[in-house]
This record gives C-alpha cells, structure tokens and sequence, in this order.
C-alpha cells in the first residue's frame, strides 16, 4: 500500500502542468548542452542556480534532473556521430556507435541509445519507487578498500575493452594510469609532472582527453584523408529505415537488461559509478557474445548495454544524494546546493519530510524520458542528415567546438593546448594501431584507484588489514584473482590446442 | 560570446584611459566576478546570493565566472593579473589568500590585492560519525587523546580549510590524530556516515545536510541555529575555524572604484534578500569594510603559517 501512495504522491507532483513544463524544458535544454562539446551539464545547471532560488524547489530539481539526464542522452548524440564523447560515460559509445555511423547505421545506433535509455529509465525509476529509500545503506556499504578492490576489477575489465592483442590494451592502461598521476599528490599535496604549470595542478581533466584523443584525432584522419575519407556516408532517409530493425531489437534486448541492474547499483556508488557501469555493461556484453569479433566493428549490442547502464546509473545516482546529502558527482552537487538555497536538508528524514520532493523527482525522471523519446525519435533523422555535410565543412566546425569547449572547461587557454596536443598524440596512436579507450578509463580509474588505496592504508594504520576483513573487499579481490587465473587457463589452453 | 564582450569592453576601456574620469562614472558596464572554485560549493553560493543584490547597488549587471582549481588559487591568480579598473572583481573566501600562500609557491601574496569587503561568514563545526567510538565533546577528547593515532579524521585535501580546522581543534585539545584525505565533499561525508572516519571539521550546512553528530563549535560564541551545542572556547580550548569571504580587486585599482565598490557590497550586504539567502545555506551575513577585512585575514594568515609549519605542509 505504501508503494501505491508513494507513486500516487510522486505522479500528482510530476504531472502538474508547471512541473511538466520544466521536466520539458529540462530534457530539450540537456539534449542541446549534450550535444556540444565541453557545454556540460554542470555549467548549465550552475547558471540556472541563481534563478533556483526563488523556484518551488521541487520544481527546480526536475529541471536540474531533466537538464542531466538530457544531457547524457545528447552526449552519446555526438559520440555515436562524430567520434566525441562528451563525459567518460559515453567513451564506450563511440567505439561501435561511430562505427555503425560511418556504415550507414547512424539512425540504428542513436534509435537504440535512445530506446535503450529510456527502457533503463523506467526500470530504474520502478526500482527507485520499490526500493529506493533502503538503498542508500548500499552506498554506505563502500569504504576506500571496496573502491579499491572494485576498481581493481575494473582496470582488469579494461583491458578486455579492445579486439587487439592483450600487450597493447595493457600498455595504454599503463599510460591511462601514468597521466593520472598528473597534477598534486592527493594525500600529501606534492606537485607531480606539473612543470609549473597551474592548469596542471588538479591533474588533467578527462573531457580534453577524451576530446582530444577521440574527437580531435579522428578529424585529423579525415583532414589527412582527403576528399576520399571526407565523403558523406549514405545514411537511409525514411524514419523507419533509420530506426533498429527487428534483428537489432533482438540483439539488444538482453544488453539494454543486463546494462539497467549494473547501472542502477554502480550509479548508487559516488564517484565513477557511471563510468564504471558503461564500460564495464560493455566488457560484459563482448564476453558474453557469441563472436566478440564484431565488438568495435559496430555492433548494436555495444551500444544498447552502456547507453542503458549510464542512463539508468544517472538517475539512480539522485538516491545518495537526496537519502544521505551525499553528491555523487558534479551536478549533483550543483542540486545540492540548490536544495540547500531553499533551506532543504537531504537526509534520512526528507522522504518523511517531503515525499512529494523525492517522488515527485523519481516521477518526473519517467516522464523525462518519455519526452525525450518524443522529442528525439524524430529528430533522428535531422541528426543523420548532419553526416550529409562534407567533412571538409563539418571537420573545422567541429574543432571550433572543441576548442570551445576546452575554453570554457575553466575559461583558460592551456586547457585547449592539452587538448589539440592529446588530438595529435591519439592520431599518432591509430597510426600505429593502439586503441585510446582503454588510456581514457584507465585514467579515470587511476584516479580513484590511487586515492581510495591510500586512503585504505591510512585508515587500516599502514596495514593490507581492510583488504581482508571487510567481506565485500575481500570478495572482490577474490573476483579479481578468478578473473586473473581465468585468462592464464585460456592462454594456456589455447596454445596446447594450437599445438599439435 | 562572454569573453568576446569582455575582450572588446577592455579595448575599449583602453581608449580612454584617463583614470580619474573611468574612476568617476565607474560602474558604466557589466561587472565580472571571478569566484575561484566550481559551482555548487559554498563560495559559489555565497557568490550568487551577493550576485543580484550587488548588480541592484552597482546599477550594473554582475556577471559570475568561475574558475576553480587548485584550492582556490587559479581563479585569485586570475584575479590578480586582470586590468585594475574595477570591471573584474573576485569574491574568494579567506583560505586561498590565508592558507595556500603558505602551502605552495604563488605569483601572488596578500599584498598583491586591494580588500573591498567582507561579505559573508561561515564558521566551522567539529562533528563526528554516528558510527564512532565517542558521542559527546569529553569522550572524543579522550579518545583523541589516549593514543597518537586512535583518531582518524578527514578533510578534502591538504591545507584546505576543514583541514586547518580540524588542526585547529586539535591542536587545542593537544591531540593527534591519522589525517585522511578525500576528493571533495561528496566522498568525505559519505566516509563519515559511514564510519570510515570519525570525525572532521566542516560547516554546519554540511552537518545538517548529512545528519550529523555535532560536537563543539569553532567559535567564541555560540551559534544561534545551534544554540545547545558548547563552543569550544566555554570548553576550555579555545579554537577558532571559519570561512569567511569577500570582494578584492587587484592592489593598482583607484580608491574612487574601490570606495564605490565597497559602498555597493555594503547596501548588498544590508539587503533582505541576500540576509534570506545566507541565512538558508546556514551562513551570516555579515560586512566589514576593507581596512577591517583585510585586518581579519592578516591574523588569519599568521595563524595559519604556524599550524601550517606544525603539519610539515609548508611550501618548498
């Protein structure tokens, strides 16, 4: 009974004609911010803070929601059509998205991110209404040794990441966790590889890497092209020839699953849980296919399984925030201080307090997600007209917007050097065949990876002891180990079979 | 666009250099604010909440810039190199002009600025987890207290201000304690409710947002939204740890502008709507005009190069 009154409390605050009107405005306006490059959803949402303060606050966190789940939603727009992904959630998206682009399957790919969104939207927001309060203990669940041992497990995903040889997806991890070592030592503040350079100091940003080494690089492939590379890809133009078929919806039905459960207990966690969740939805899917060849030749499933988990990962995300006032990444920490303006402390007490607040957001997540397949279905076939332009138009325009972009990270010009400086690293990388995912999330997960273990030792008095008496810890280290023994069998196995 | 308008207003301010005239009808364009950290934190709120009431006093739009980055310094380092005639501003809390001077090489010090105004205050809280080994004041000094490294506490990073207070506190209770880290606040509250730490040094809001214990107040009076909550001074160790913040412009702006300034900041100040605004993000707002501010912050520096040096954070 009480599920009953909790979603007959949230869809009487959702659909009220003012509270439906800023879930639109919000899901249009993050779709645009998406779309451009470095134009993030945080420095959107912090210009619309000051207007906040005299909003119903109910009504302004379902903008500022609208606003972020567009925006993942738009991210994977220019991802799947011109190689840039926006935040670290959508790098995996550009892997097969881009590829089923430059096939002539551009409507497919943004047809099932699109689908697959939503789909993970509804299932996160059921999941929200049943459980959702009690889930905010599972957050608490991870200390600096459960960050560390799930991170672990991550970078051994990482490397699964690429079809090539296992040596080179190893190598780029390496070098993802060297430049992550980049800027001031997190413990102690020592200056590491900064040369002085105060840009450098809190550590390179992930967006002018990934800008930089997927975006830039491939423009200048095509720039080095010529009019051959440069040509248009003929993409079909009816709208239903544009969406996934039925053999895709069959290909992507379990991923768009699969990718909902791990995104919704992943964007529980702070800090990376929707990079962890896209990426390794996607590892997941290549291990489970029946010919992982395909994976980043363009298959769908790459692109239904990550685009699912970082949609659903996106709004479970709002539970640590509103239950425990604890922001899981940027924007969420933009909303806080939105609600704290209005004198609304989250915590324990605010589904009690303001159940229409809480449900009414979950609510209104729902509704953003059906207009925004409203609002981009149709669009799809506007987008696609984009790789019409020829690439000696569309290539310049896009580096206007990357460098825009870089620009207004932090509204300084070194930004923008690294980024063209990572643009020419990643093209000389495909040069030689080295793939730049895995670098881009392993710098991700360096990050946390080098913080969290420190951290662990700190707490456990320079002791491994974390490691080995807190159960979920231990347990996925164990998963790190299996993993690990894994991989050696089969290497083994496989070169006894190739022996004769 | 922003910067466009910006590049063509300084050119034209160029034009007509004569000081003493720009001095006179200042302010005839749009103000930008630099504000040195991400939006969404407590400088940035406080930020916004001056923003309108400050464009009201000025009669010209007050347009917000952040640059965040390196606890503070690169938005201040901004700051200090931008033209002085009062069209760039910065609104900085006390720590990047207090406490990281002492704690990295700069291209600024405190005399690189002129203080216009203080306009907010926020002082800090000990508070613990609710999974700690103490409940109360005397049971976290004894705890605290028993072995060199009984107590974990945590910060968002070394020489921020929850670190120097949480330093503060215990070096007044002459304790030590396992210094932990944490990338921001969102990790380090999480670390708290969970228990992976037992106690820091933060703002009530923070308390407030996550439900937490709090302990003893940083202050010498008592804090009216938790007026059952002892200082520590009536505790017997007196400590003092805050974030206060303010309006500088770079040290070569004329005084007319700098006294305009003020005078706007001070009706700012003054006004109901940015009292509200505070008052919600359980902060005071409270003016000081220039001599004063910078008067609080030279005694905050000292304070700081000594706990500084005490915790071996000092700059190479």
């Amino acid at each position: 009974m009480e599920l009953l009154d909790s979603i007959a409390v949230g869809f009487a605050t959702a659909l009220t004609v003012k509270n439906l009107a800023f879930c639109f405005v919000g899901a249009f306006v993050g779709t645009v911010v998406g779309v451009l490059p470095g134009l993030g959803p945080v420095a959107t949402i912090s210009l619309l803070l000051p207007f906040s303060f005299t909003m119903d606050v109910t009504s302004a966190v379902i903008l500022m929601a609208g606003i972020f789940y567009g925006a993942q939603y738009g991210g994977s727009i220019t991802a799947i059509l011109v190689r840039i992904p926006g935040e670290a959630s959508t790098v995996v998206t550009c892997l097969d998205g881009y590829a089923m682009a430059r096939q002539g399957r551009a409507g497919a790919a943004l047809g099932i991110a699109a689908f697959g969104s939503f789909l993970a939207g509804i299932g996160v927001t059921i999941a929200l209404f049943l459980v959702g309060p009690a889930m905010s203990e599972f957050a608490l669940a991870f200390g600096p040794a459960e960050y560390t041992a799930l991170v672990l497990l991550g970078l051994l995903l990482v490397t699964q990441l690429s079809s090539g040889p296992q040596g080179k997806a190893l190598l780029m991890v390496a070098f993802g966790l060297l430049l992550s070592t980049v800027g001031k030592d997190p413990i102690y503040g020592t200056e590491r590889f900064t040369f002085g350079v105060f840009s450098l100091f809190d550590g390179l940003n992930m967006a002018l890497l990934a800008m930089g080494l997927f975006g830039v690089s491939e423009l200048l492939i095509i720039a080095e092209g010529g009019a051959a590379h440069a040509k248009p890809v003929a993409q079909p133009t009816s709208l239903r020839e544009l969406l996934p078929n039925a053999a895709d919806w069959r290909a992507s039905r379990m991923p768009i699953l699969r990718g909902t459960v791990l995104g919704f207990f992943l964007g529980l966690l702070p800090g990376g849980g929707a990079t962890l969740s896209s990426f390794s939805s996607y590892v997941l899917e290549r291990r489970l296919a029946k010919n992982p060849e395909r994976f980043g030749q363009g298959a769908i499933e790459g692109v239904a399984g990550p685009e699912s988990a970082n949609n659903a990962a996106a709004q479970s995300s709002f539970v640590p925030l509103l239950s425990l006032g604890i922001p899981a990444n940027a924007v969420m920490a933009v909303i806080l201080g939105a609600l704290l303006v209005q004198g609304i402390q989250p915590g324990p007490q605010l589904i009690a307090k303001r159940p229409d607040l809480f449900f009414g957001v979950i609510a209104s997540m729902l509704i953003g997600n059906l207009m925004l397949i409203v609002l981009n279905v149709p669009l799809i076939s506007i987008f696609v007209q984009l790789l019409r332009v020829p690439g000696s138009i569309l290539a310049p325009l896009i580096i206007v917007f990357c460098v825009v972009g870089a620009y207004t990270l932090s509204n300084s010009v070194p930004e923008v050097i690294i980024m063209i400086g990572f643009g020419i690293a990643g093209y000389l990388m495909r040069k030689i065949d080295l793939d730049p995912a895995p670098l881009v999330l392993a710098f991700v997960l360096g990050n946390i990876l080098e913080t969290n273990f420190r951290q662990a030792l700190l707490v456990g008095r320079g002791t491994l002891s974390l490691f080995h008496t807190r159960p979920i810890a231990a347990g996925l280290l164990l998963c790190c180990a299996a993993l690990i023994a894994f991989q050696l069998y089969q290497a083994v196995h496989k070169r006894r079979s190739a022996a004769p | 666009m922003r910067t466009t308008i910006r590049t063509l207003s300084l050119l034209a301010a160029g034009a007509f250099a004569a000081t003493s005239a720009v001095a006179q009808d200042y302010p005839n364009r749009q103000v930008n604010m630099v504000i040195p950290f991400p939006p969404g934190g407590n400088t940035d709120l406080m930020g916004r909440a001056l923003q309108a009431e400050l464009a009201k006093a000025l009669g010209q739009s007050v347009v917000v810039i952040n640059k965040g980055g390196a606890g503070g310094t690169l938005g201040v380092i901004e700051v200090s190199a931008t033209r002085p005639d009062g069209y760039t501003i910065g609104l900085t809390p006390n720590n990047p002009l207090t406490a990281q001077p002492h704690v990295q090489k700069l291209p600024y010090s405190m005399d690189s600025f002129k203080y216009v105004c203080l306009s907010y205050y926020v002082p800090y809280v000990v508070m613990a987890s609710p999974r700690a080994p103490f409940k109360t004041w005397q049971e976290f000094v004894t705890f605290s207290k028993a072995k060199n490294d009984n107590l974990i506490y945590a910060s968002p990073g070394p020489g921020t201000q929850p670190h120097l207070g949480i330093l503060s506190a215990l070096s007044a209770i002459k304790a030590e304690g396992v210094h932990v880290p944490f990338t921001g606040a969102g990790p380090m509250s999480q670390a708290l409710l969970a228990g992976t730490v037992h106690a820091m040094s933060e703002s009530t809001a923070v308390a407030k947002a996550s439900n937490l214990n709090v302990l003893a107040t940083q202050t010498n009076e008592r804090i009216p939204s938790l007026s059952n909550v002892p200082t520590m001074k009536e505790l017997g160790f007196p400590s003092e740890a805050f974030s206060a913040g303010g309006l500088i412009v770079p040290a070569a702006t004329p005084d007319a502008v700098v006294a305009r300034l003020q005078k706007a900041c001070q009706d700012a100040v003054a006004s109901d709507g940015y009292k509200a605004a505070t008052e919600k993000l359980n902060a005071t707002a409270r003016f000081l005009p220039g001599p004063e501010f910078r008067k609080m912050f030279d005694a905050d520096s000292k304070a700081n190069a000594e706990a500084v040096k005490k915790a071996g954070l000092v700059a190479k």
